[in-house]
């Protein structure tokens, strides 16, 4: 109470009050801060430190495993599956969202952000129920006569991306959408009037345009994905093993801290890598849309 | 023919607009349903009409227990996140150097981080310090991920605050303390309102980091449903499934009404 914040007080006492009402921020964002480096940082700086534990071993034994490399390639496939599916299907809804009013569009934000808010693992569950040989899916097809025996819907790649793009979806619309607002409608009808057909003037005009929300979108979801852990444990099957399962089981079930600490930084890295591509690859669009 | 094309495009757009919408949908509701199954399967269309796996869920001591540890650690989660994730907003929203934009990416960027890396990273320090385990470490590792939702929701808020309220408070002769309390911290609300919310659910939803840090006697609703997953699919993760979508739904519809109100 004894300092007073008033500007005009301050001033005739000095420059030293006034330079600390400037750092409050400083102050007010110092808790965080300390608490983010003791609880989040310290512990990657630990599992770094442990991935080396012995020298470069645990990495040497990461890609030198046809075992290990397979996952690490299981990782990527799954990724850009999931990727490509997110932006034809996002990228759709993000139209139509931007596309409709009223209540119509409140529809539409309420369906995509709703389950957002609901937990992955129950939706990751409600999945596993839904797919599964005596699912509702599966039940479907066979009392339409569509199909003679029940389809393997889950414990393979099929069911982990249904179940990863209903997750990622919100993640990629959201930059796209962005975007489109902003695109000025005039633009297409002026290409229309032009005498441009429906597809060029989709291909040519409209989709550079919101290339920028394409990739942000894109980024988001890539790196998401390769982290992902739930949907795979449980609608994938043995053999379709992702980077962050085998993480987790190298501490549950072989106690390997140093092994598990490796993998850990392989796929902080490979999430940086894919970051970074992207990073350069909206800096490129960027400057074809500006020049 | 160009018209049919067009026409035949456009209902195949919306067609295809509304089975994405059933899938995002869908396995959310789905969940409600399965829960009043009367026999021991996860049928949809439910057989019959019972309460009997939520008696079983009340009955059963194991659940009940992880109901109020996950309570716990969820309300310890939003009074650290709530507290820290203001400040800090306040503090990033009243940065004006360089030094901006770095630090609200380190700030947000356990949001980014995966998870798993994040569960054995914060699982073997809090070993260490004999925290693994206890409730206590369970709200710390929880707020690491919720500060940053706090952020955001408050960063909202205070872009949306009339900018010269507080020069024009303080220039009236108010103390930095009391501007804050009777200003700034009554207009924000609204945003610390809804960050709560969301560190909340956070904390609520949150499995992988719970299954590496829980012990026996601290297992959250998610780390049982995680077990019950991998172990066999009973009916009474349904209806836990169904309770906790009932909340967040009812978290939403509040945070909704209580923004709706805010700008009327």
């Amino acid at each position: 109470m004894t300092i007073a914040a008033n500007p005009e007080t301050a001033g005739e006492r000095g420059g030293l009050l006034r330079r600390m009402a400037r750092a409050n921020w400083l102050l007010l964002a110092l808790p965080a801060l300390a608490f983010f480096s003791i609880f989040f940082v310290y512990p990657l700086i630990d599992i770094a430190m442990r991935s080396l534990q012995g020298g470069v071993v645990n990495y040497e034994r990461i890609f030198g495993t046809t075992l290990y490399v397979r996952v690490v390639m299981t990782t990527f496939e799954m990724a850009l599956i999931v990727t490509v599916c997110c932006l034809v299907i996002g990228y759709a809804y993000a139209y139509a969202l931007s596309a409709t009013g009223g209540y119509l569009q409140v529809f539409l934000t309420l369906a995509l952000l709703l389950p957002f808010w609901v937990s992955v693992l129950l939706r990751t569950f409600a999945w596993l129920v839904l797919l599964q040989n005596t699912g509702l899916i599966n039940q479907g097809l066979l009392a339409l006569g569509l199909i003679d025996a029940p389809f393997q819907l889950v414990r393979n790649k099929f069911g982990i991306a249904v179940g990863m793009v209903n997750i990622l979806l919100p993640y990629m619309v959201l930059p796209i959408l962005s975007v489109m607002k902003g695109i000025d409608p005039k633009l297409m009808l002026a290409a229309r009037i032009s005498g441009a057909s429906y597809l060029r003037c989709f291909f040519r005009v409209y989709l550079p345009l919101t290339l920028p929300g394409i990739i942000s979108g894109c980024v988001l979801v890539m790196t998401l994905s390769l982290g992902f852990y739930i949907v795979p444990a449980v609608l994938g099957g043995g053999r379709d093993t992702m980077i962050a399962q085998l993480i987790a089981d190298q501490i549950t079930r072989q106690v390997n801290f140093s092994f598990s600490s490796a993998l850990a930084v392989t796929l902080m890295l490979f999430t940086g890598i894919v970051f970074a591509l992207f990073a350069l690859s909206l800096r490129l669009a960027k400057k074809r849309l500006g020049g | 023919m160009d018209r049919f094309i067009q026409t035949f495009g456009k209902g195949l757009y919306v067609v295809f607009m509304a089975l994405v919408v059933v899938y995002l949908v869908f396995p959310v509701l789905v969940m409600i349903p399965i829960s009043f199954n009367e026999i021991n399967d996860l049928r949809f269309p439910p057989v019959g009409f019972s309460f009997r796996w939520y008696e079983a869920f009340a009955n059963d001591p194991v659940w009940v227990h992880a109901l109020f540890t996950s309570t716990k650690v969820a309300f310890g989660t939003v009074a650290v996140s709530a507290t820290l994730g203001t400040l800090a907003a306040m503090g990033l929203f009243q940065c004006r150097s360089l030094m901006r934009a770095p630090l609200q990416g380190y700030m947000l960027s356990p949001i980014v981080t995966p998870v798993v890396v994040l569960a054995i990273g914060v699982f073997m320090v809090f070993s260490r310090w004999g925290i693994a385990g206890t409730i206590p470490g369970l709200i710390i590792a929880h707020s690491v991920l919720a500060i940053p939702v706090v952020i955001v929701a408050v960063l909202t808020a205070l872009q949306t605050m009339p900018p010269n309220v507080v020069p024009a408070a303080t220039g009236l002769g108010g103390s930095r303390l009391r501007v804050f309390f009777r200003i700034e911290l009554p207009l924000l609300r609204p945003g610390i309102f809804s960050g709560a919310v969301f560190a909340f659910i956070t904390s609520w939803d949150e499995a992988v980091i719970s299954t590496f840090l829980t012990a026996p006697a601290t297992k959250t609703l998610p780390v049982l449903i995680w077990g019950g997953v991998q172990t066999g699919l009973s009916p009474i993760i349904a209806a836990v499934g169904s309770i906790m979508v009932t909340l967040t739904a009812l978290a939403f519809v509040v945070v909704w009404i209580f923004r709706t109100r805010k700008a009327a």
